[in-house]
């Protein structure tokens, strides 16, 4: 059976850097909106600055720079210690990344003496931890191991969440060492910590790096089991980086089981990734699978130059890990070209490095590949204390796969230096390692994995539709409730339209409604004007007749007195109410004008002294009327004896005016009168009364009546004047 | 041209006595009288050519006088505070009148006028403005060409105005046109049970048969009266309120 050639670069074990958990599980877009909130240049922006760095390391460099420049910058103006230290801190990650290990550790200590100097112990782990990892990438194990167990005391006395990172980091690199057990147990320990703390993309790396180490003890389908666990986790997280590392160990893991297609689909995708984020270990290692799968289909040219470019660019970052499974995979490459001279110097320089940083697997893989140049160089010896070396050291650390090869090639030794009976046992190990690396079961199992995975991942596709479903739902429903708030919105427009609507339909009514009792006022003040043009002539017209008869005293006072009259009237006319005295005053004026004319009435007036006519309001011109009209029409060919007598009383809270003369009588004066010549001050003041009443809420009547009823002669008018008393 | 003058008031009797004597003018007051029951007696007595004659007297009017002495042959100037509506509508007639307190001008001009005066168109005249005066409000006086026609409001059918003039049509077929417009007489008309349904148009309620919903008034007499759209309601509330009463 053809070598399967194994001796690929199975890890990008997943090293942890220790990052502020807060930051971690804040999205970046909150924290960028933080940030465009805070421009005050203070410590909590440095804070910002640092943690969206941290956050951008893995995803896009450039930016990481970026805002660490400005973080830098606030920090050293503010001597702010802390914030300068992890700037200087997440710098030497950058770095690490791109593998510049010794810039890196450079950044690292300048930031582990900041961070001693303010005594702050979680930096220093922090520091520590990163020291490690740039350790175990420049294949320094034993220092590795120090500097994590140094962050892990520091963590494990503080308390930190960190403490996940640094017990994985310490595992993975146990791993290398090929001290499985150790590994395993801090792995384990690891990832039961991050899932108590709920660190998502711990468990994941977690679960990574326990896969690489089932897969160097050859349990495939327990390491393809945590990948795929791995993969769906970080694949939730949006995690490339995770998601490469995931990829790079499937492909391995295929590609032993002689899936090449799959194997190099995920090489692909791994690569793209790793290309995007700049890792040069990561490309470097992905060449290198990529180069295996080509060896495997016999296509060694280009293997060679997938190896070569992997070697050329680990050495260049000095990943001494890495080297000598590159040197091994070269070597491998030609001896399957007959070049077995080459070959054994390849695995020689791989012996070397593989001594160097006690990597047990590669050794394994040098020690392999000399026994098998050595047999085809027929030098047997020399193979088998090779082969036998491997096979100690496989079985030692229990490296199944290597097992298998060491007995496969300690197997040809033996058959060929004629010790046969070695041969059969060599072969026999072989043959059981052979099948429990790559049976039935296995296979199946794998195959079981995989549509697990598809399943997981159907799943959680499904989930994330869900989740948008939900959302539309959720919108819908906010729609729908935004539609009803706009309906119920409109429908209160709509009353409140309605009801001012109303309103100003009420106004108009009631104005409407104003202007029609204004009009009636305007008309009974027409109607109180009107009654006087007849008098106001006939009056003129008594003064030149006086002038003209040149009786000079006399004109002049009746024209004071009527100018008295006039004014009263006009001034009363204005208002609603007037004071009971200027009522009577006009009264009295207007009878005094009389009496200046004819000097023939005799006349009183009468105020009961309930009443104080200082006090009482009442409407204007409502008496006056009544004395005209018992002036011009009683007393006719009466010269003598004419009496007018007005009279005010008080009497069930009315107010009571009567207008009394002793002429001729209201019935004998309808006689005189045309029968459709209403008499107009009747009229007129019964209907004022009317208004006025409703007006005042007060009762308001004319009566008039002859005085025959009584046995008397003359005329009686009774009103029931509506009132007010002024309020001083 | 012997003169009687007939007011109530003492003074403004003194008034025009003096004023005729300012003026040179043959006029010679051979009695004064406050009351139609004195003025009539004087009258037959004294026969004067000229009366003056206050409107409103205490016992009566001045028309009471004139039916009390219509055998007798006198010219009247009649006095009056205000302006009246019958004496109105004869101004420009042989009837002339003087607004207290009186003018020293007009009292010449208007004596002046009434010497010229036929004393028979004078009577005439002074029968139709005491024909309306004492049926004031049912009775109009409408200033033809040549006449004053006196119409009966309880007699007119309707009245339509065109450019200027007015048609009165009555119940007799004979129908008036006076070069006035219809305002003029609407305010008269409308206290006569008379309304406009239409800008052209005043009617006599009375005289309505019936009401056509398409917008028509029919005349007992067939005549058709449009109503306006604007008109219609308040013309349909005047119609409808005057028959239920």
């Amino acid at each position: 059976m053809n070598p399967i050639n194994k001796y690929i670069l199975l890890l990008f074990s997943f090293l942890f850097f220790a990052g502020n958990v807060q930051c971690q599980n804040i999205a970046i877009d909150s924290l960028q909106n933080e940030l465009s909130r805070h421009v005050l240049k203070d410590t909590t922006r440095v804070n910002l600055l640092n943690a969206l760095a941290f956050s951008y390391f893995s995803k896009d460099m450039a930016k990481t720079l970026e805002y660490l420049e400005e973080a830098d910058a606030i920090a050293e103006v503010l001597q702010f210690k802390k914030g300068e230290a992890r700037s200087i801190y997440i710098r030497g990650i950058t770095e690490a990344i791109q593998a510049n290990y010794d810039q890196a550790l450079g950044y690292y200590n300048e930031a582990l003496q900041l961070y001693e100097n303010i005594d702050f112990k979680k930096g220093i782990a922090n520091c520590y931890n990163a020291m490690g990892i740039t350790h175990k990438n420049k294949g320094e194990l034993r220092k590795s191991v120090s500097y994590y167990k140094k962050a892990i005391r520091i963590e494990d006395e503080i308390g930190s969440n960190n403490l996940s990172a640094s017990l994985l980091n310490l595992g993975t690199s146990y791993e290398v060492l090929g001290d499985f057990d150790k590994a395993i147990s801090y792995l384990k320990k690891a990832l039961s910590i991050a899932k108590a703390d709920e660190n998502e993309q711990r468990v994941a790396y977690s679960l990574n790096n326990l896969g690489n180490v089932y897969q160097g003890q050859g349990n495939y389908p327990l390491a393809l089991e945590h990948y795929n666990k791995s993969l769906y986790i970080n694949e939730k997280l949006g995690d490339s980086l995770g998601i490469a590392n995931n990829l790079l160990s499937m492909g391995a893991i295929y590609k032993i089981q002689e899936y090449y297609d799959k194997a190099m689909r995920c090489y692909e995708k791994s690569l793209e990734i790793y290309k995007r984020i700049d890792s040069k270990n990561g490309i470097s290692l992905i060449l290198n699978g990529i180069g295996t799968i080509h060896e495997e289909k016999g296509d060694y040219s280009s293997a060679l130059d997938n190896y070569v470019d992997a070697l050329s660019i680990s050495k260049q970052i000095g990943a001494k890990s890495s080297i000598p499974y590159i040197l091994n995979n070269i070597g491998e490459v030609y001896l399957a070209l007959k070049d077995y001279r080459t070959a054994n110097h390849y695995f020689t320089e791989s012996k070397k490095n593989g001594l160097e940083i006690e990597s047990k697997q590669a050794l394994c893989g040098a020690y392999i590949g000399l026994a098998r140049t050595y047999t085809n160089q027929k030098e047997y010896n020399s193979a088998l204390s090779n082969a036998l070396k491997a096979k100690k050291i496989s079985k030692k650390h229990g490296f199944l796969d290597y097992q298998k090869e060491a007995s496969e090639i300690l197997s040809k030794i033996y058959k060929a230096t004629g010790n046969y009976k070695d041969a059969l046992e060599s072969h026999q190990q072989f043959k059981i390692l052979n099948d429990s690396l790559f049976n039935k079961e296995n296979v199946e199992k794998i195959t079981q994995l995989e549509y697990e995975y598809k399943y997981k991942q159907a799943l959680y596709s499904a989930s994330i539709r869900e989740l948008k479903l939900t959302k539309t739902v959720i919108a819908t429903n906010k729609n729908l409730e935004q539609s009803q708030k706009n309906l119920l919105l409109g429908v209160i427009a709509f009353l409140m339209l309605a009801l001012v609507l109303g309103v100003i339909i009420f106004f108009l009514k009631l104005r409407n409604e104003k202007s029609k009792t204004q009009n009636i006022v305007i008309e009974q003040k027409l109607l109180r004007s009107q009654m006087t043009p007849h008098f106001i002539f006939n009056s003129l017209s008594v003064l030149q007749g006086m002038i003209l008869n040149k009786e000079d005293k006399k004109s002049v006072s009746y024209l004071s007195k009527f100018s008295k009259l006039l004014r009263i009237t006009l001034e009363n006319s204005r208002d609603k109410t007037v004071l009971l005295s200027q009522e009577l005053m006009a009264i009295e004026n207007y009878l005094t004008l009389q009496n200046l004319e004819n000097e023939s009435y005799q006349y009183t007036v009468l105020v009961d002294d309930a009443i104080d006519r200082s006090l009482v309001k009442i409407p204007p011109m409502l008496i006056q009327p009544f004395v005209e009209n018992a002036i011009e029409h009683a007393f006719v060919n009466q010269k003598e004896n004419r009496k007018i007598d007005i009279h005010l009383n008080y009497l069930n809270k009315e107010l009571i005016c009567t207008i009394t003369d002793n002429g001729i009588g209201i019935d004998s004066q309808k006689e005189n009168k045309k029968p459709n010549k209403k008499s107009l001050s009747t009229t007129i003041t019964s209907e004022r009364l009317k208004i006025l009443s409703k007006d005042f809420n007060m009762k308001g009547s004319i009566i008039i009546e002859d005085r025959k009823k009584h046995n008397e002669q003359g005329t009686v008018v009774t009103l029931v004047i509506p009132y007010k008393i002024q309020v001083a | 041209m012997k003169a009687l003058i007939v007011e109530d008031k003492a003074y403004i009797r003194k008034g025009l006595l003096n004023l005729l004597q300012l003026i040179d003018v043959d006029v010679e007051v051979i009695g004064e009288c406050e009351s139609v029951k004195d003025a009539v007696v004087v009258a037959n007595a004294c026969k004067p050519e000229l009366v003056f004659l206050d409107i409103n007297l205490l016992d009566g009017t001045a028309f009471d006088f004139l039916e009390q002495t219509e055998s007798l042959t006198f010219k009247v100037i009649f006095i009056t505070a205000y302006e009246e509506y019958a004496l109105q509508a004869l101004k420009t007639g042989a009837v002339d009148y003087l607004l207290k307190p009186v003018d020293i001008a007009e009292l010449q001009i208007a004596l002046q006028k009434v010497e010229k005066l036929p004393i028979a168109e004078q009577k005439q005249q002074i029968k139709t403005v005491k024909e309306v005066w004492n049926n004031e409000g049912t009775k109009l006086i409408l200033s033809l060409h040549d006449s004053f026609q006196v119409i009966d409001l309880n007699e007119l059918l309707f009245c339509e105005t065109d450019k200027g003039y007015t048609t009165f049509y009555c119940s007799d077929g004979k129908k008036y046109m006076v070069s006035k417009t219809l305002k003029e007489f609407e305010e008269q008309l409308s206290k006569a049970n008379f309304t406009r349904p239409h800008q052209s148009f005043m009617v006599n309620l009375k005289f309505i048969d019936k009401y056509d919903k398409s917008g028509v008034i029919h005349l007992k007499n067939g005549k058709k009266i449009p109503v306006s759209f604007r008109k219609k309601e308040s013309f349909l509330t005047t119609f409808l309120h005057w028959n239920n009463n």
